[in-house]
Formats: structure tokens, sequence, C-alpha cells
């Protein structure tokens, strides 16, 4: 067992490496646009062991831990481990994350070979982007089989790398340079928190290995689990866009669309939940942790749903509705429904993954327009983009019996019974959610045609309707198919959270309710831009100063510009001015003692040769006198 | 008292067979000499006849390897108390990378424009006849046998630097670099003369064993620190510690790629080599005397270590040649490297120093083989080594500019490559002596920073800075050479680290043990006789 299990882990991480690999080298000479068929295969082969292992893994069993192998070693110090191994940590959160992610990022290739062909370069990095794609998978793969802090840490960077690399995919493009730029540095801050969490793990711990860490090492973490857990929260946050690290992935948008899709939206951002999932033994054992992460969630979910309302580029809105998303995963889990957490992770792998494929089709037949107010009518154009979109739509707005329903409702569950007032944001959310989801499917797809007279839309080909018709039955089944199997298969994960349950809402209260408060959100979208377009405007006159804060994203760009970026800038010009002064005036002096000593004797006695021999009978002069003084 | 005893000596075809390495180059030298009789000065035999000896060479020592570990280390010259020669594993290791270094620095000769050379019997000649040397210098404990092999290495580098015969530079560059070794030469023979007349005797280990009572008497102790710096102070030449590498800028500025490249890496690793072997041997003297009369020394190498890798970076810092900035990076490497002089003294550490020496030296001849390789394939084909020339590399050569990235990369040390882990183990190996030798791994974590600048600034001609002339043809063999150095850089950093960690462990603990044994056996030598006698004289 032990050993298919080892073999297809280092398949699973080295098919997309491979492939990444060759097609960065034979991409340009060689391969050129057939470089997607090297990826293709890289990945399938990657999706396929993945689902193998799935089919393998006995959840009931407690889940192995394979030893690849040993990485540093370093004689034995203190109380410290010195050894650092390549191992991966297999169990039933692994192995749905790894179906989830090589499904996904599958299906987005796929999608990509015509959408890239296509859009904008045509002969401009085709086989870059493959091979920047196939490099994302092997990173996020490396990051969820990881056995240990140090491997999770390393996927966890590369992954934002290529998060970096392909936001910044059409460089040229200033725009594209700043987003990749600011997801970076925002990144940093988060990473900063979390690489200080592992830091104090393995001063507390003095193992990495997720197997003694989240064993033994919990005794010997007691006292520290709060500030564990709120520093590795800190990398979550930045990696998922929580409040207040989220502004980087509104602006991430600017990457192409198949990149949204599966990075900015369906696996990269995930890393967040996925590492506060695996470290659920560390959050459950600190109340106010676990209450950080609920109300983050929380908050974050109403705030990204209310600025998606006022918003009118199609990219940016579904951009705020992952962050709004990823904040009811937050949420549930910190009120300890990680199981569900994860569960609303896969299904809206699916359904957002899904309806960015739908916007990148309406991108490819508009020529690049993405603009709601230019939108409109695109039904006709595009029938099955249409069908495919209305199913994401109510899988995101939580109408049974599509996916998102029944991820959410367990959410909601949980966090009306444990923390009602986050439950009751949450289910605030559901309505805004519901409202600016099917805003977008209105204004773009229904109503009267505003399609500028230069372009003529099409429907896309049939390797890009693939993907999205397979990520539709992912959208529509998802949720229905795994409802209870998920919770029991992923049970391990559970029982670490000491599960809190006393109901004073049931299970069916709140599925009704919440159908019936979508339903109301939907019905509202309706009147406002179906049935009476003029009320839109109406509102948003009335609304004044309100719209306008949501239109501007409650000015927390602005707000960051002037607290953070002005006074770093000022920094960095100091910075600038003490290598220019003080780093060269520092060299030109040590170069310049040598030099001064030379050109006095020059002139005394023509040469610099006296001078150089003067300094180093200088330097065995100090030596002497430091080991005389020394002396003991 | 041993003259006496010498008599008439033939080495055994034994022991001959240790020295082989040495002896194939030897035979390789006089083969190009003779060649050039026959064919002519021709670069192309030349070198055939070079790789045939380095072939031998390396066969050769393969077997003294197998040899070594099978009998543990031999001591040649064996009738002379003193042996003159020791091989023993580290010896063996060291000639292994010196072999595989020559290997690079051949080729890279060849793949230049030097085809057409015809000079190239000269300069294999030289080139060999220093590696000759520096082999020599880093297996012996005999400090006349180290004063010869010093000198056999120097010699030759002398007219190295001067190769160039056109270049006025090159010529200046020569005489700067032959006055600075004599100095240095003399004061390192004063510090012998010194030593001999203190302990009576030329041996190192013999000498770490009288230690304690030949310093007991008073007043001899500053005697002794003068007789030690004077002897470092010509250690200190040779890996160019700061204040003795004034010689450097000169050099580096005057010689050609594969000469600096020569003079940096190879003659700064045997430098270092000698000078942590005399380190260990001195502080495996009885326990007491080390504390108290190494103690002070090892606090001065650390001081200079510091104050070398600070100048070596600091200097690196504005050079716009990229020859030269690799050159004073080397320097800075130097003097981590000599940080771990200051705890081979401490008997309890010495074995974490010698497994990251091992480590380290490996790691660092495979990036500077391939980080000056790509400079001298960029020499020879855009016709000089500035900065901006790089500019585009990453278009215009992409093979080259990886390999010299990924080499770059892990010169400062970053993960997962080599570089990381080599420098990782030093650091570790010293911070596991605490105390004021934290203040060293702080200053090495400070500089390595700082390092990161100026190899960047490389990175970012060869791929952020636009440059719109056409592609470099580079042969495909020259490229093999750097591209190999980038992987193997990448496997040291992930597969192969916890392998060659377990080697050098097991390596530096079969060192240490050899040295145990042998000053037993010198102990048995009753050391107050010899001291007795000693007083005597």
């Amino acid at each position: 067992m032990e050993t298919q299990f080892k073999i297809l882990g280092i398949l699973i991480l080295m098919a997309p490496l491979v492939s990444a690999i060759l097609s960065a080298m034979l991409g340009r000479p060689l391969l050129r646009s057939r470089t997607h068929w090297m990826v293709i295969i890289g990945v399938g082969l990657s999706f396929v062991c993945s689902l193998l292992m799935f089919g393998l893994l006995n959840p009931d069993v407690s889940s192995p831990v394979i030893t690849i192998y040993d990485w540093i070693a370093t004689g034995a110090t203190q109380n410290l481990q010195t050894q650092f191994s390549v191992n991966f940590h297999i169990d039933s959160l692994t192995t749905v994350m790894l179906v989830t992610v090589t499904l996904v990022s599958l299906l987005v290739i796929i999608y990509s070979r015509d959408y890239m062909r296509h859009e904008h370069q045509p002969d401009r990095g085709y086989e870059r982007f493959f091979a920047f794609l196939s490099l994302f998978v092997f990173s996020m793969c490396t990051l969820v089989l990881a056995g240990n802090f140090l491997l999770l840490y390393l996927g966890w960077e590369a992954v934002g790398l290529c998060s970096y690399l392909l936001i910044g995919f059409y460089y040229p493009k200033p725009e594209a340079a700043a987003a990749a730029k600011k997801a970076f540095l925002v990144n940093r801050v988060g990473d900063l928190g979390f690489g200080l969490g592992i830091l104090l793990i393995y001063l507390r711990c003095g193992h990495l290995d997720y197997d003694y860490v989240f064993g033994p090492g919990l005794i010997q973490l007691k006292g520290y689990e709060t500030a564990v857990a709120l520093l590795l929260f800190c990398g979550a946050v930045g990696k998922s866009a929580q409040l207040p690290l989220h502004v980087w992935l509104p602006d991430a948008m600017e990457g192409p669309t198949p990149v949204s899709a599966l990075i900015h939206a369906a696996t990269m951002v995930t890393a967040g939940v996925y590492m506060v999932a695996r470290c659920g033994a560390i959050f459950a054992r600190s109340e106010p942790a676990m209450m950080v992460v609920a109300t983050t969630g929380a908050v974050t979910a109403i705030f990204a749903a209310t600025i998606a309302l006022a918003q009118y580029d199609l990219k940016r809105i579904l951009a705020y509705s992952t962050i709004s998303q990823l904040g009811y995963m937050f949420l549930g889990l910190g009120v300890f429904a990680a199981d569900a957490a994860v569960f609303h992770l896969f299904t809206h792998a699916f359904f957002k993954a899904l309806l960015f494929l739908g916007a990148g089709s309406v991108m490819h037949a508009m020529g690049g327009i993405i603009d709601l107010r230019q939108l409109g009518g695109l039904r006709k154009f595009l029938p099955w983009t249409f069908v495919t979109f209305v199913i994401g739509s109510a899988a995101l707005a939580g109408l049974p019996p599509f996916a998102g329903f029944y991820s959410k409702d367990l959410i909601l569950v949980q966090a009306i019974n444990t923390a009602p007032v986050l439950g009751w944001m949450a289910v605030a959310t559901a309505v805004v959610t519901a409202f600016y989801t099917f805003r977008i499917l209105f204004l773009a797809f229904c109503g009267p045609t505003r399609v500028p007279m230069e372009v003529r839309p099409h429907e896309s080909g049939i390797w890009m309707l693939i993907p999205m018709f397979v990520l539709s039955l992912g959208a529509l089944g998802a949720g229905f198919l795994f409802q209870h199997r998920f919770s029991e298969y992923l049970h391990l994960v559970q029982e670490r959270f000491a599960s809190l349950h006393h109901e004073r809402f049931s299970h069916e209260f709140v599925a009704v309710m919440s159908t019936v408060l979508t339903a109301l959100g939907i019905g509202m979208a309706f009147i406002f831009y179906i049935q009476r377009p003029n009320w839109a405007d109406r509102t948003r006159v009335l609304a004044g100063p309100i719209y306008t804060l949501l239109q501007r994203k409650y000015y927390v760009d602005e707000l960051y510009d002037l607290l953070f970026v002005r006074p770093l800038r000022y920094l960095g010009r100091i910075c600038f001015g003490v290598d220019c002064y003080v780093v060269d005036g520092m060299i030109w002096l040590v170069t310049g003692i040598p030099r001064l000593i030379g050109w006095t004797l020059r002139t005394l006695q023509k040469g610099a040769l006296q001078g150089y021999g003067l300094t180093m009978a200088l330097g065995l002069g100090i030596l002497l006198l430091f080991v005389w003084f020394t002396q003991p | 008292m041993w003259c006496a005893s010498i008599g008439y000596w033939l080495p055994s075809g034994n022991d001959l067979m240790r020295v082989g390495p040495d002896l194939a180059l030897i035979a390789a030298i006089v083969l190009i000499l003779l060649t050039t009789m026959v064919t002519g000065r021709r670069a192309l035999a030349t070198a055939v006849i070079v790789m045939l000896g380095l072939t031998a060479g390396f066969l050769l020592n393969w077997n003294a390897g197998v040899w070594v570990s099978h009998h543990g280390p031999d001591t040649i010259l064996e009738p002379v108390p003193a042996s003159m020669i020791i091989v023993d594993g580290f010896t063996v290791y060291f000639r292994f990378l010196l072999l595989i270094f020559l290997a690079g620095v051949t080729s890279f000769w060849l793949l230049g424009a030097n085809r057409q050379e015809k000079d190239s019997p000269e300069f294999f000649t030289l080139l060999l006849g220093s590696a000759v040397g520096m082999s020599l210098m880093v297996s012996t404990l005999n400090l006349l046998m180290i004063v010869v092999a010093m000198e056999l290495a120097s010699l030759p580098s002398y007219a190295l630097a001067a190769f160039d015969r056109n270049s006025r530079k090159g010529a200046e560059a020569a005489v700067k670099y032959v006055i600075f070794g004599s100095i240095t030469a003399a004061t390192m023979v004063y510090g012998v003369s010194l030593l001999y007349g203190l302990f009576g005797t030329l041996n190192l280990a013999e000498i770490a064993q009288q230690m304690p009572f030949v310093l007991a008497e008073h007043g001899r102790t500053p005697l002794f620190y003068l007789a030690i710096l004077a002897f470092a102070v010509g250690v200190g030449f040779k890996i160019s510690a700061v204040p003795f590498h004034f010689w450097c800028p000169d050099v580096f500025e005057g010689a050609r790629v594969e000469v600096t490249m020569w003079l940096s890496v190879a003659s700064k690793a045997a430098g270092l080599c000698l000078l942590l072997r005399v380190m260990q041997t001195l502080a495996a003297g009885p326990t007491g005397a080390v504390g108290e009369y190494v103690g002070p020394i090892a606090g001065a190498i650390g001081l200079f270590a510091a104050l070398t890798c600070f100048v070596g970076n600091l200097s690196a810092y504005r050079q716009t040649s990229v020859k030269r900035l690799l050159a004073y990076s080397s320097i800075a490497h130097a003097g981590y490297m000599l940080m771990l002089g200051a705890i081979l003294l401490r008997p309890e550490l010495s074995e974490g120093a010698w497994t990251a020496i091992i480590a380290y030296l490996l790691i660092y001849m495979f990036m500077n083989l391939g980080a000056f390789g790509v400079t001298a394939l960029v020499e020879h084909y855009s016709g000089s080594d500035h900065i901006e020339q790089f500019n585009g590399l990453g278009r215009r050569a992409p093979w080259l500019a990886v390999a010299m990235a990924v080499c770059l990369f892990s010169l400062v040390g970053l993960p997962p490559l080599g570089g990381f882990l080599a420098k990782w183990w030093l650091l570790w190996a010293l911070a596991d002596g605490g105390g004021w030798l934290w203040a060293l791994v702080i200053w090495a974590c400070l500089n390595t920073a700082f390092s990161l600048f100026y190899y960047a600034r490389i990175i970012k001609h060869m791929f952020l800075t636009e440059d719109t002339r056409e592609k470099m043809r580079v042969p495909m063999s020259g490229v093999a050479i750097v591209q190999l150095c980038a992987v193997v850089l990448i496997l040291t950093g992930t597969i192969l680290a916890a392998p060659i960690r377990t080697a050098a462990t097991r390596y530096a603990q079969g060192l240490l043990q050899s040295r145990t044994a042998e000053t037993l056996t010198l102990t048995d030598h009753a050391p107050d006789e010899t001291h007795e006698s000693m007083l005597h004289h």
C-alpha cells in the first residue's frame, strides 16, 4: 500500500513538473502551437493518479506518512529536529484536494487551448502560458501533498510565484505588471506571519512534521496555540484574500481568464482554507483563534458581496464573489464545521471555475469586452455559454438542487447554531449573493442587446465548451451526490474539530429559509434589471453616497495607498539614498584606505607597492596585538 | 637528530601509487614539452595530453582513495619521523576536486579563442605545475614541505598572471603579484624558522604534542604567536584574506578569465585546506593546551574571516567587470570558509566543521566553475566581460543565462540550490559553538543578504535589460559544461543533499579518527625526552 502511494505521489508531482520543464524547453523551438498537448498529458496523468489515490485510500485507517527522501540533515542540536524530509501526508483531505485541483486544472488547460490561441497575442507566450500552468499544478500538488510545514511553505510560495507570473502574463501592459506586483507584495505581508508561525512551531516542538506537531507536539505547544494559530491564519488571509489583505485578488483579474478561473477562483486561493483545515488540531485548541477565523470569514463575506453589487467589470464581480465565498469557508472553519468548509471549497471550485470560463467565453465572443454596460442580450449569440452560466449562477446563489446550496447550507446551519450574529450575517450575504449573481446574468445575457456595432459575438468552439459542460455537471450534481458521503469521508478532519452541536435551528429550517431568501434576491434582481430597469438607476441616485462607497470598494485601496504605499515609497527613497551615500561611502572608505596609503607613499616614494606592504605589515601587527590581548 | 637517521632512502612502489596523481600531472608536463618538439605548438595536441594526464590522475587518485579507505592514511617518506607527505581521505578528496576543476579550466581555455594560440604548451605547463603544488599543499604536515609546496603553487601563478605578453596591465599585475608573493613567503619562512627554533621539529603534529611543555616556560608564548601568525600571513596571501589581498584587483584585472578562475578558486581552496589542516593538527595536541594557547588564534582567525567576507562583498558591489565581481565574491566565500578555522580549534566541534568544509568545497567549486565558465564564454564570444555584455542574455543565449542564474543564486545561498545547503551547514557548525561564534553567524547572514545585491544585478542585466543584438553562437560543449554545473547545484540542493551530508560526515569522522590514532602513536614517543633533548640545543 505504502509503495503504491509513494509511486502515485511521485507521479502526481512529477508529471506536471516534467511537462512544465519540457514545454518550457521545447515549446518555442519545436512544439509551438502544440505545446498544450504536453501539458494536457502531464496534468491528465496527474489527475488519473489522484483518482487512483482517492480510490486506494481507506479513510478509516490512520493516514500514512510517506517519506520520499531526507533533504537537510544537520547534526542534532538542543531539542530541535535537524532532519527535514520530503514526505507526503496522505489522508482524505489530501485526496479530495488533489482530485479537485487536478480535475479543474485539466479542464481549464483544455479550455485554454482555444482561448489562448485566439486571445490578443496569438504568437507570443503560448508555450510560456502552458509551462506556467503546469508548474502551478506541480506547486499546488506539492502544497497539498506536503507532510511537513517546510514543504507546505515551499508549495505555498511556489503557487504564489506562479500566480505572480500568470497575473503578469501580459507584462507589457502596465496594469498587468502592477497587478502582479501588488499580488506579490500583499501576499508577502501574510506570508511573513505564516513563516513566523512555522518558526514558532519549530521552536516549540522542535519538529515540522505534521505527524509530530498534531500529535505529541500539541502538548509542547500548550499556551502558544493562539499565537501559532493566528500567525498561520495571517498566511491564509493573504493567500485567500480575506479582509484586510483582499485587495490583490480583484486586480489579479488582469491575468488571462483561464488563470482567473483556475488559480484565482478554484484552487490557489483556497490554499488558505486547506491550510487552516489541515492545522485544525491547533486551531481547535484556541477559542479566540477560532473566533477570529469565523469573524474574519463572515465580515469578509458580506463586505465583498456588497462591493460586488456596484461593479460593472464582469471578472471583478466574480473576483469579489470569490472573496465572499472564501469568507464563507473561513466562517465554516471558525465554527467547527471544517468538513462543510472543505465541501464548499469542493463545490465552489466547480461553479466558480465554470462562471469564470463563461466570462472568458463572453470575452472571447466580444473581443475582450467585459463591461456589463456594453453587454446584454447575449443569450441569442451564445446559447451554450448561457445555459452553463445559468447553472453556475444558480449554484453560486445557492438554489437547490445545485451544488452551492448543499455546502453553503451546512455552513449556515453550524454558524447560526454556534455563533448567531455571524450566522445571520452569512444569511444576509446569501441574499446579496443571489442578487449580484443574477444581476450579471440578466445584464449580460437577457434584455436588449447593447453590443457595440463593430463587434460580432459568436459561440465558442468545442474545446472551450466541453470543459464548461463538464464543470456544469459538477455544479449541478456535486452537491446533491456528495452531501452525506463527503462529511463521512472527511470524518478525520471533523474529528479533530470537537463538534459543538446544540441545535436551536434545525437543518430543514435553515434550508427552507435560505432558499426563500435566495429566491427573494433573484426576484429583486429580476425586477431591477428585467422588469423595471429604471428602478436600478433610481436606486443608484437615491442611495448616492452608499453607492459611491460600494463602487469605490469602501476606499480600501485609497486608504492603503495613504497608509502604506506612500510611506513605504518614501522609505524606499531613503533606502536608495542610503545605498547611494552610506553604502557607497563605505565602499569608498574600504577601498580608499589602501588607496590613501598608497597615494601618500606614492607621493613620497613613487609606487603603491610599499603602501600595500605597509598595510599588510599593519594587518600582521593588529593580528599580533589582538592575539596578545585576548590570550588567557 | 633525525638528519642522521635519514641515510639512504627509496620509496616503495606502493608509496608511489599514493602520490600517483601528482606524478601523473608531472608526467603530463614532461609529455607536453616533448610533444611540442615533435608536433610543433599545437593547442589541441597539448589539450589532449592534459586531458590524458587528468584522466590518469583521476584513476590513480581513485586507486589511492580505495587504498586509504582500506588501510587508513598513508605517510610517505616513512624512515623520517616527520613524514613529508600524508595521503589521507582529505587529500584524496581535494585532489578529486582539483582534477575536476582543472578539467573545467582546460575546457574553457580550449573553447575560447585560444585554440589558435601558439602558447598553450607554456600555459598548460604552468597550470599543471601550480596544480601539483596545490595538491602537495594539502597533503603534508611538514613545515618544510608546506613552504616548498606553496612556492611550487605560487611561482607558476605569477607567470600565469602575466600570460598575456602584450598586455601592459598583465605585466604590471604580475610584478606586484611577485613582490607580494615574495614578501609574504619571506614572512612565512620566518614564522616557520621560529617554529623550528622553538620546537626543534618541522612536523606540525609533533609541535602540537610538545606545545604545553615548550610553552610552559615564561616568555615563549609571544614568540609562538608571532611564529604562527607569520606562518598564517603566507597562507593569508594564498587565500587573499584581508589585508593580504591587495594583489587581487590588479591580477584579476590583468589576467584572463581562465587564469582568474584558477587563481581565485583553486588556489584559494588549496590555501584554505592547508590552513584548516594546520589548525586541526594544532588543536589535536594535549587537550589542556588547546584552549590556553590556541584559543586567541581562533579569535584572530574569526576576526579576519569576518573582515575578509565583508571586504570581498563590498569590493564586488560596484564592479562592472563580471570576472572581477566573481573574483571578489570568491574572496567573500573564502571569508565564510575561513570562519570554520575558528572552530576547528575546538575538538568537540571539529567534526561539524570538517563536514561543513568538505561539503562547501564541493559546491563552491561547481558554482564558481559554472559562473566563471559562463563569463569566459561571454567574454570570448562577445569580446568583453563587462556587465553590459550580459544584457539580454536570457534571450540571446537562454541556456547560458539559465545556468548563470542558477550558479549566481547558489552563490548567494538561496534554497533549494547547493549553495544554500553549503552555507546552512557551515553556519550550523558555527552556531553549534555558541558564544561569540554567533556574532560570526549573524555577520555571515548580513553579508549574504548584502551579496544578493550584486549577484542579482547580473541577473537583472541578463533577463530584464532589453538588448537588440542577435543571438550568441556558443559551442554546445561549453553550454553543456555550465549546464552540468547548474544541474549539479540543483541536485545537491535537493535530492543529493542528504547523501552528501552523510558522506561528508563519514569522511570527517574518518579523518578525525585517523588523526587521533596518529597523535596516540606520537605520544608514545615520550615527549619529555624530546623536550629535554631539544632544550640541549
